[in-house]
């Protein structure tokens, strides 16, 4: 059974009326800021009375281990790496946000199965399998996009964390340092996000504007999709 | 991890296969359409064997082996049939055994009847693979049993 609110079909169990809260993915590529807004989202919420829970991409108690040790590993392969992703994205999804939905709360989502579409096509070149397999993901009320060009996505994650072998797409041999990698694989995924934002309608916001100003502009895109939306009521847990 | 010892012309013997998921997931409430694309990756077996028995064999032979009792996952105990381990177990396979019917169908598994003796069953699965190795040339390497055909290598953190 294929329902309006989920992408595909997947889990039969979930009747998706009981799901009240609201779910908003903040998507982009590595070193956008996207944490730091979420953050600074989530207290904005939670300060008009909103329940909020942030939920993160490989932050699940069951596989966030898991996925460390096959990337340290570095030899995963597409099918195992994008269902590493998928798995985590399954436990979080039953005992997170599911669960939040259910109560009315907001949902905050660190990345959301775009990343993965994106990531597992720069690697097969195919859309078909990835998104099947992500079926059963509930399709956000709202998914903002932040963009960057790889050149300034570069120079940031230089000047901050340094890049690193997953970041740059070693496994993927696209060039001979993580340097020429990094953009290389960058802009692949950058583009894909492009094509996606179209496909999907995404809110793209210019991930190099000021914190400040891109803050105000994710805002702008949250308060039309809350605004049938009350706040749970002492942003407890009500109960399903 | 599979694909290795496949590629280099071995034979793979899998005990279980993806049919398991396809009657396992499903009952657990997963679309059976979903499980079947998650599963798009995965090679078509060239032999692919179903052992059948009744639902009451299987729980006397685990309850009479070096075991003596079930497991919580293969008992169902996470989906609330019933607080007594045997009866979940009772309803949860013979849910799946149902299911198991028809993917054995749709895919055209051999049907074996494992309520027979093993050196029967044995004579026959081997008359059986041999009909499908038929022109298959053996290959070997060594002549010593491998444990081990990749290994992983460690990166230093850069903490």
């Amino acid at each position: 059974m294929v329902d309006a609110r989920f992408f595909g079909d997947g889990l039969t169990y979930i009747n998706p009326s009981e799901l009240k809260g609201k779910l908003i993915a903040i998507e982009g590529t590595d070193g956008v800021g996207r944490s730091t807004h979420i953050e600074l989202l989530q207290e904005w919420l939670e300060v008009q009375g909103y329940g909020v829970i942030t939920t993160g991409w490989t932050r699940s108690n069951l596989m966030s281990k898991t996925i460390e040790m096959a990337k340290a590993g570095n030899i995963v392969d597409r099918w195992s790496l994008s269902l590493l992703y998928a798995t985590d994205f399954a436990d979080r999804l039953e005992h997170q946000v599911i669960p939040a939905l259910r109560s009315g709360f907001v949902v905050l989502a660190d990345r959301y199965i775009y990343t993965a579409f994106a990531r597992d096509f720069v690697r097969s070149a195919d859309r078909t399998w990835i998104r099947d397999v992500f079926g059963f993901a509930p399709i956000p009320d709202l998914v903002c996009y932040l963009r960057i060009d790889v050149e300034t996505l570069a120079l940031r994650v230089i000047e901050t964390t340094g890049m690193n072998y997953w970041e740059s797409g070693m496994d993927l041999r696209l060039g001979t340092d993580l340097y020429d990698s990094f953009k290389k694989y960058q802009s692949l995924l950058i583009e894909e996000f492009d094509k996606m934002a179209i496909e999907f309608s995404f809110n793209v916001v210019d991930a190099r504007k000021s914190p400040e100003e891109i803050q105000n502009e994710l805002k702008g895109h949250i308060l039309p999709v809350l605004q049938n939306h009350k706040p749970v009521v002492g942003a407890g847990w009500t109960g399903a | 991890m599979t694909f290795s010892p496949f590629k280099s012309w071995d034979i793979v013997l899998a005990d279980r296969y993806m049919y398991t998921a396809f009657a396992r997931d499903v009952i657990r409430g997963v679309s059976a359409q979903w499980v079947r694309k998650l599963y798009a990756f995965a090679i078509k077996p060239d032999m692919a064997f179903y052992f059948k028995v009744p639902i009451e064999v299987a729980i006397s032979r685990l309850l009479r082996g070096t075991r003596g009792q079930f497991k919580y996952y293969e008992a169902g105990m996470d989906m609330n049939l019933s607080p007594d381990l045997t009866q979940s177990f009772q309803i949860f396979q013979s849910r799946i055994l149902m299911e198991y019917d028809k993917v054995v169908e749709e895919f055209g598994l051999l049907t074996m009847d494992a309520t027979q003796d093993i050196e029967t069953q044995q004579e026959l699965m081997r008359t059986l693979v041999s009909d499908t190795l038929r022109g298959y040339k053996p290959k070997r390497g060594t002549y010593g049993r491998r444990t081990l055909f990749w290994r992983r290598f460690d990166v230093h953190k850069s903490e």
